[in-house]
């Protein structure tokens, strides 16, 4: 293994719950500098940004712990890195003093081609050599340990010879890469692939995570989508509790989307964790039921796009 | 069968960006069916969704034009689109770089093979171009949005000598044949303006503490900002504009320096730094 400094591998804070950086919150932020412990903000946003939102980025982590995620690294992609891209990360990640940088194991796309999804990595002995390597050359490049993510998936390949835990154990043994385990992505995928999101649990290689994701899917009946358009579900939360008892504290995010609340109501469901963890407060979980009320479109990409014409001024 | 990683992404994407291809129905030969859903049907989810994230991206970033050409049909243009030119860049910002472009080069008019004279010029033609420029004006809006900025330099003042005017960065200007920001604000309020008869405005795009602000140009005011944007002096650009108007000097100048005259406005718009530190 390539050696990384281990002082990157020491233990990380619990950095306590925080709130994915929406556009839309941007106001309230720097008008009420509410009380959250941290929040998380996605690279592709900011890293390019002339105009506002890398002033806001720039002003909120001043005040407050800032991560970053991003969704188009495209670890597993066959394609050739793109070396600018991660120029300009490690620039943003300096330059705000990131927490830790963020992605997904997953590919986005091939021959230059960016699908802007989180596409679905087969779990083989090929995948696993070629995105440790990439991993490496990202850590390299960053100069610190990289945070990938257990994505959403709808497919599962038949040439798969790994699980998924086993895949991101080995991945980051061999790395020493560390993981953001999104409970409601394990909860996904699991209802989609016919497994036991406990077991899946158990497998986990808990040690390596230094972050979780909550968020909000949609119940179609044969199939869940991840949409981060609604509360969290209680199935959810009871999972959240579970890996809260394996773990003893980890730092907690909520991503919400699609149909975004207003920030006091994503703050107040982000805060359900501490009750939810302690006990206080029970989850009451239907099985199968759908609730399909959510556009029913895995996240939402448009919360990404500033909404220009809301916030012009007229002549 | 192919059974690398690479092979397995080229399948996969295809299926996505060229739907139509039969990568869908050979889908059982890499994907797994679940006890629910076919392998098919589970490829589904991403073709489905490929379609209809990038549509709401493209309807955010053109909500004027949407508006216009109603969801259905403004989705079924950026679907095309996007499989003539589908993203090469991280980041969604430059999803609708090209499409102006590709309204143009696709319009069904733009191969006839005859110039048509002006009496033939239709509605049709019409209504293209306004889709055209439509587009135009606002990927113009939206990429100043985020572009480089006044900020972090001293705007201008009223103290501020002539000769140390500088335009600054974040000011883009546009000529139109329709009133396209009387549509655009139209929109804005919830309302459902018709197609506005053709009549050539100057537009001015400013962006000011990170917020843009849009102005109606007089035709000398358009010649004048466009001189100084090409390097003249704002003494050398008055001279030009009374030139290339035919009207009087003093005229151009006193309109300039004139209380609350273009002057005052422009410098309280944000539109020029003052370049002595
Ligand atoms: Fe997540």
């Amino acid at each position: 293994m390539d050696t990384l400094d281990q002082s990157l591998l020491s233990p990380v804070p619990d950095l306590g719950l925080g709130l994915g950086l929406r556009n839309c919150h941007f106001e309230h932020i720097l008008t009420h500098w509410p009380e959250v412990d941290w929040f998380e903000a996605i690279s592709e946003n900011f890293m390019d940004s002339g105009g506002r939102p890398g002033y806001v980025i720039r002003a909120i982590a001043e005040r407050y712990p800032v991560a970053l995620h991003g969704v188009s690294m495209s670890i597993g992609s066959t394609d050739p890195l793109d070396v600018d891209y991660l120029r300009k990360l490690k620039r943003l990640a300096d330059d705000i003093g990131a927490i830790w940088v963020s992605d997904h194991v997953c590919w986005s796309g091939i021959n230059g081609v960016y699908t802007h999804d989180l596409l679905p990595l087969p779990f083989t002995e090929e995948a696993l050599n070629h995105v440790i390597s990439r991993v490496r050359q990202v850590q390299d490049c960053l100069d610190r340990p990289l945070v990938l993510e257990n994505p959403s998936s709808y497919v599962q390949f038949t040439q798969s010879t790994l699980s998924e835990p086993e895949f991101l154990r080995q991945l980051s043994d061999a790395t020493g890469c560390r993981l953001l385990l999104d409970v409601n992505n394990v909860y996904v995928t699991c209802f989609n692939h016919d497994l036991d999101p406990i077991a899946y649990l158990q497998d986990f290689p808990m040690d390596a995570v230094v972050q979780i994701h909550l968020a909000g899917h949609t119940h179609c009946g044969t199939h869940i989508i991840d949409t981060h358009d609604q509360p969290v579900s209680d199935a959810v939360w009871a999972l959240y509790r579970r890996v809260w008892q394996q773990t003893g504290g980890i730092s907690t995010l909520l991503e919400w989307d699609g149909n975004i609340p207003d920030f006091d109501r994503c703050l107040t469901e982000v805060n359900k964790a501490r009750r939810y963890r302690s006990g206080t407060m029970e989850p009451h979980i239907e099985t199968g039921s759908a609730n399909q009320q959510g556009s029913g479109v895995p996240t939402p990409l448009d919360f990404l796009i500033p909404d220009i014409m809301a916030t012009m001024d007229e002549e | 069968m192919d059974n690398t990683l690479s092979s397995l992404q080229r399948q996969m994407q295809q299926a996505l960006i060229s739907p139509g291809c039969d990568t869908g129905k050979q889908a059982e030969s890499f994907i797994r069916p679940t006890s629910r859903l076919s392998a098919e049907a589970c490829l589904s989810i991403y073709q489905r969704s490929y379609c209809s994230r990038l549509q709401s991206c493209m309807r955010e970033q053109f909500p004027a034009l949407c508006h216009a050409l109603g969801a259905s049909v403004f989705n079924d243009f950026s679907m095309d689109y996007l499989s003539r030119h589908p993203s090469t860049c991280y980041t969604l910002y430059e999803l609708g770089r090209l499409f102006p472009d590709y309204l143009k080069a696709t319009r069904p008019d733009s191969n006839s093979g005859q110039e048509s004279s002006e009496q033939e010029y239709s509605e049709q033609e019409i209504w293209i171009d306004f889709m055209v420029q439509m587009a135009s004006f606002e990927r113009k809006m939206f990429a100043l949005f985020d572009a480089p900025g006044h900020e972090g330099q001293r705007l201008a003042t009223n103290d501020t000598d002539d000769k140390h005017l500088c335009l600054q960065p974040a000011v883009r200007l546009g000529r139109y044949d329709f009133p396209l920001m009387d549509y655009y604000l139209a929109v804005r309020h919830g309302a459902s303006p018709d197609l506005p008869p053709m009549k050539i405005t100057h537009v001015l795009l400013v962006r000011k503490e990170y917020r843009i602000h849009i102005l109606t140009l007089t035709p000398a005011h358009a010649t004048f900002l466009a001189a100084v944007r090409n390097g003249l002096s704002v003494t050398d650009a008055l001279a030009y504009t009374a030139d290339q108007l035919k009207i009087p000097h003093s005229g151009v100048l006193q309109s300039w320096h004139a209380s609350k005259g273009v002057r005052e406005v422009w410098l309280s718009a944000g539109l020029f730094i003052d370049t002595q530190q």
